[in-house]
Parts: C-alpha cells; structure tokens; sequence
C-alpha cells in the first residue's frame, strides 16, 4: 500500500500543502521550520486514523509530553483550536480523510458559598459581563471516512486519562515513525521478525559495506542484539557506531512494514557522508522488496545526491522516486516536486534543490 | 563555498550557455542596465528539465522581469519560440503575444527574443560576425574560410558551421586572444553601437527598465525574503 497524494490543512503551521504524485521512496527537504516533521506527523495520524492514542504520541516524539488537553491546541494552526485540522491521502486509489476538532465542555462557575454570599456577593470585581458559560477543552476528537465513505470517530482525553472509539474499523494500513529519538526503540522485535523470516543474511551484507568486518549477527536474551566482527566474543550493537545501529534500525523497521508506509525523520541523522550510498542502495533494494513506501526527511545536501545517484545506478531508467521540496512564504505551503531525471539535472548544474 | 544556482534578483534573463552569459553579461553592462540575474538553461532537450529547475527554485514566485533570448538555430524563430511559449503554459507562467513583444499585463512580464533577427534561422554568431561586417579584417576572415570550404575534407562538409568558424577565426586573430564569443564581448571585439543589434538592444531595455523595479533589484529581493 502506498500514498499517492496528500493534502494537509491546518495542522501544525500549515495551511494548506498538497503533495502529489508520491512514489515508493519519497525525500522532503526545505529549509528548517518548514514543516517537513509536520508532514511526516500528519501522514502518521491518517495511517492510524483509527488510534485516538497518536495525537499525543507525535508530541512524545518531539520531547513534548503533553499535560493538559488545552495543549493539543499544539497541533491547531496558530494555536487556535477553532479552526479544524484535515488531513486526507490517497492510498492505491483509495481515499481517506481525518478531521480533528476539539472536545469542548461547558463550564459553569461553582456557585459562591452561603456565607460568601451573604459577605461578598455584588461587590463589583465578581460581576461577569457574559451570559456565556466558559468553554473548556477536554480532549480531542478525530472523525474521518474510509474509501468507502464510513464514518467512524474516536476520541482522547488527558483529563479524563482516556481514549475512546466508536465504530467497527479495522485498520489495514501498517505505518511506523522514526526519528532519532525512537529509532532504537523497537529494533529488537524488528531484528527478530528478520530472523523469523531468515533475512538477516541481507542486513549483515548491507554493515559488510560499511564496516567489512561484521560477519554475524546473533539475537540474545532479552532482545539484546549482538554482532560478530571476528574476534573472540560477540560485540553488542549498542557498542557498534550510531550510523551502522540507525541502517540496522531501518532495515528492520522496513521489513517489519512490509506492504506498509515508513516514516523517518532526518534520516541522515548519525551517518557520515560515506556511508549514505550505502543507506540509500540498502533502503531502494529493501523497500522494493517488502513493497514499503518511504517518506523521510533530511538537510543533507550528501544525502541528496546520494540519493538522486544510487538510485540512478540501480535504476537506470525507475522512475519510483520523487524529491519534494517544502516551501513556506509567510503563510503559503507548496510542495516543488522533483523527478529522478530533474533532480539529476539539477545536481549536475548545481541548481539549489535543498 | 556555495556555488549553486539561486534566485538572486526579480528580474532573470534566461539564456542559452555559458559563452552567452557572457556576452548578454557585456551587453547589459553596455547598455547600463543593472541587476539583471543570467541563467544559463540547456537547449533542446535539457531546456524543459532545467527549467522546471528553475521554476523550483526558492523565490523563483518573486521573479518580476523573465526575458528569453535564444538561438533559431536551423527552424524559424517561431519554431523555438512556439517550444518555448509551450514549457511557459506547463508552468502556468504568461505567455507574450508574439516573439520580441513583451507581455507587461502580467506578474511577471515576460519577453521572448529569438535571434539572429525573431524571424528566420541562424544563432548568435550571425549577429556578432554582422557587428564587424564592415571592418576590414571581416574581409580576411572571410576569405579564410571561403578558402577552406574549398579544401575541406568531405566528411567534415555536413556538420560544418560556418559562422561558429568565421567567429572562432577572427577571436584567434585578435589580441589578445579569446576563446569564446562572450569573452570577445567582454574585450570588446563586437561592435555593440551596431545597427543589427539595435532590436535585441531595445527588448532588453523594454524588458529591463531603470524606475520602478530601479537598478536594485537584488536589493529589493533580499528585503523580501527577509520579510519571511
């Protein structure tokens, strides 16, 4: 499965942004504060939709915790929780939309007590103006419609500590995030599912490429990963540099998503220029594989171009790659898409695509 | 140092080759027109791919003033003009009336110049040989390579291009000597008072006027994009 376009309003700092024509392996770049994380944050709530959980996962993700639902007001745009958040996407021509709006309640003021009232009541400073009650945010609540145009709705709420949901939906649509915070985090169940299914020969060949004396890769207890560079005990992987940890994260993760959609943020993050060739040829041969869509981000100008020439050398003619390059005037978001033959071009010419 | 290719002005001369900044380089500085960006976009081919390049560039929305100036090569200048009004309306950018007529109703304006002369075949090189048609080395040159086409071996007849040799020929007699039509522009070696030049010269000055955009358009480009 696989996102052909996108439109996202309202989220975060953007109004409005629609990308097209997506392909398997999908690069945003842009200047910092463009919205590029925001992107990758508005793809993952519509791929889980149907997990009222996610909106405060993205904060978490951000080193964000949330503790009050007035701060989903976060993910409004401008902070303004009046204004509603839509997202939508078309998945192998299916289309989905999510909505978030806010869970208002109504909020009357505690009466004063008897002896307050009888002390105090009518002084000028407790005379309201208003006839309206305050409107207090309690949580958020997320409606969106399947390609067949159900509705289903679900609901969180931090005050409450809870999340609801509302509907028969069952979600077909795998989607995982990483960044450099959570990168790590689930590679032990990842690197077992390679094991299960017997791949870990294609992982251990791809660290071959950047540090040739990795000849195994053993799984221990307790979900520890270790490998073998030819001495004479085995090298936990935590020991192992954070470049060759993050390709072996994402190598797990992309299998672990087969059929499914990767996000990953910065993903050029903790990788020395050399090695980015690799990445890319391990990820374009991974991704194609698990049939996976890749949308990631990065402010590398080495990762672009090892991006727009491994894929030139593996796919001479493919044309399953797309750069997008995310620009914000003031309030305007637009997408500036970038074919594998034009960014070639452009990093040929030395056109700024970053 | 970064060297890529940016926005640098609102008002972007797009032409074809480095040998041509060069000379549309000389001829502006000639011409005292000021803060005009060149932007060198392949030909051919490469001109619909290197201009959505260049459509994809940060600021290319500010862009005010877009002039066109290319060869005709061996078509009529309508052909290349008709391609480029083509790549124009895939970009949703406007579109001129006609070759050498500047579209001045629309953000940004935009002009095409197809040379020798917007109507008939020929390149750049025809008008620079023009500019010295009336000097006395013209007629050595001239005889040089009327003298050669005479003995020039058969297989080298069908790809021969004349005036591209009639150039190199006088800048290799010149001193000092150059290697390429828009560094002779830059030494001078090309009248540019001459009357032939006298059309290209006026779309340039329609297209590229002192007053309201002035003289510093860079200038004003930065105040924008320091705006954001």
């Amino acid at each position: 499965m696989r996102y052909q376009s996108l439109l996202i309003e309202n989220f975060r700092g953007i109004a409005n942004l629609e990308i097209t024509d997506m392909k398997r392996v999908n690069l945003l770049v842009g200047r910092n504060n463009c919205g590029k994380t925001s992107v990758l944050e508005a793809v993952f709530l519509l791929s889980g939709m149907s997990n009222p959980q996610l909106p405060a996962n993205i904060h978490n993700f951000r080193d964000l915790l949330l503790t009050s639902d007035e701060e989903f007001s976060f993910m409004f745009i401008n902070l303004d929780f009046a204004v509603p958040i839509s997202i939508s996407g078309t998945i192998d021509d299916r289309k989905r939309d999510l909505s978030i709006t806010p869970l208002y309640v109504d909020y009357r003021p505690q009466q004063p007590e008897k002896s307050k009232q009888m002390q105090g009541i009518g002084k000028r400073d407790e005379i309201t103006a208003s006839t309206s009650f305050a409107r207090l945010v309690e949580g958020i609540n997320l409606a969106f419609r399947n390609h067949q145009n159900q509705k289903f709705q679900g609901q969180i709420s931090l005050k409450e500590s809870k999340t609801s949901f509302m509907g028969n939906y069952k979600e077909d649509l795998l989607c995982l995030y990483l960044n450099p915070k959570t990168i790590m985090v689930q590679i032990d169940k990842q690197m077992e599912g390679l094991l299960v299914q017997k791949k870990l020969d294609t992982v251990i060949s791809v660290l071959k490429d950047i540090e040739p004396k990795v000849a195994d890769i053993r799984m221990g207890a307790g979900g520890m990963i270790y490998v073998d560079i030819g001495i004479d005990k085995l090298v936990p992987v935590n020991i192992m540099g954070d470049g060759m940890r993050r390709i072996l994260a994402m190598m797990a993760a992309i299998a672990a998503m087969k059929n499914g959609v990767l996000l990953v943020d910065e993903i050029e993050n903790g990788l020395h220029y050399a090695s980015l060739s690799v990445m890319w040829k391990a990820i374009f041969t991974a991704c194609k594989e698990y049939n996976v869509q890749l949308i990631t981000t990065t402010h590398s100008y080495e990762c672009i171009e090892a991006f727009s020439k491994v894929y030139e050398m593996i796919e001479p003619d493919g044309d399953d790659i797309r750069l997008y390059r995310i620009d914000r005037e003031e309030d305007k978001h637009k997408a500036f898409v970038y074919t594998p033959q034009v960014l070639k071009a452009g990093i040929e010419k030395e056109f700024e695509v970053r | 140092m970064d060297k890529s290719i940016k926005i640098e002005s609102t008002r972007l001369l797009v032409v074809e080759g480095k040998d041509e900044c060069n000379f549309f380089k000389a001829l502006l500085k000639h011409l005292k027109i000021d803060g005009v960006q060149l932007v060198d976009i392949g030909g051919k081919d490469k001109f619909k791919t290197e201009f959505q390049l260049l459509c994809n560039l940060e600021n290319f929305n500010k862009i005010k003033r877009l002039g066109f100036i290319r060869d005709a090569e061996t078509n009529p200048a309508k052909s290349a003009f008709d391609s480029i009004c083509g790549v124009l309306k895939k970009h949703n950018l406007p579109i001129p009336v006609n070759i050498n007529k500047i579209r001045n109703d629309t953000d940004p304006y935009v002009g095409i110049f197809i040379m020798p002369d917007n109507s008939g075949e020929g390149m750049l090189e025809n008008l620079c040989l023009k500019t010295i048609e009336s000097l006395p080395q013209y007629d050595c040159v001239d005889g040089f390579i009327s003298c050669f086409v005479q003995h020039q071996p058969q297989n080298e007849k069908e790809k021969f291009n004349e005036p591209k040799a009639k150039v190199q020929t006088y800048l290799a007699s010149r001193s000092p000597i150059v290697e390429s039509l828009g560094l002779g522009a830059q030494k001078g070696y090309w009248d540019f008072n001459h009357l032939c030049l006298d059309d290209m010269k006026k779309f340039l000055e329609s297209l590229f006027p002192e007053g309201i955009l002035g003289q510093d358009s860079k200038a004003e480009l930065t105040l924008v994009v320091k705006k954001k």
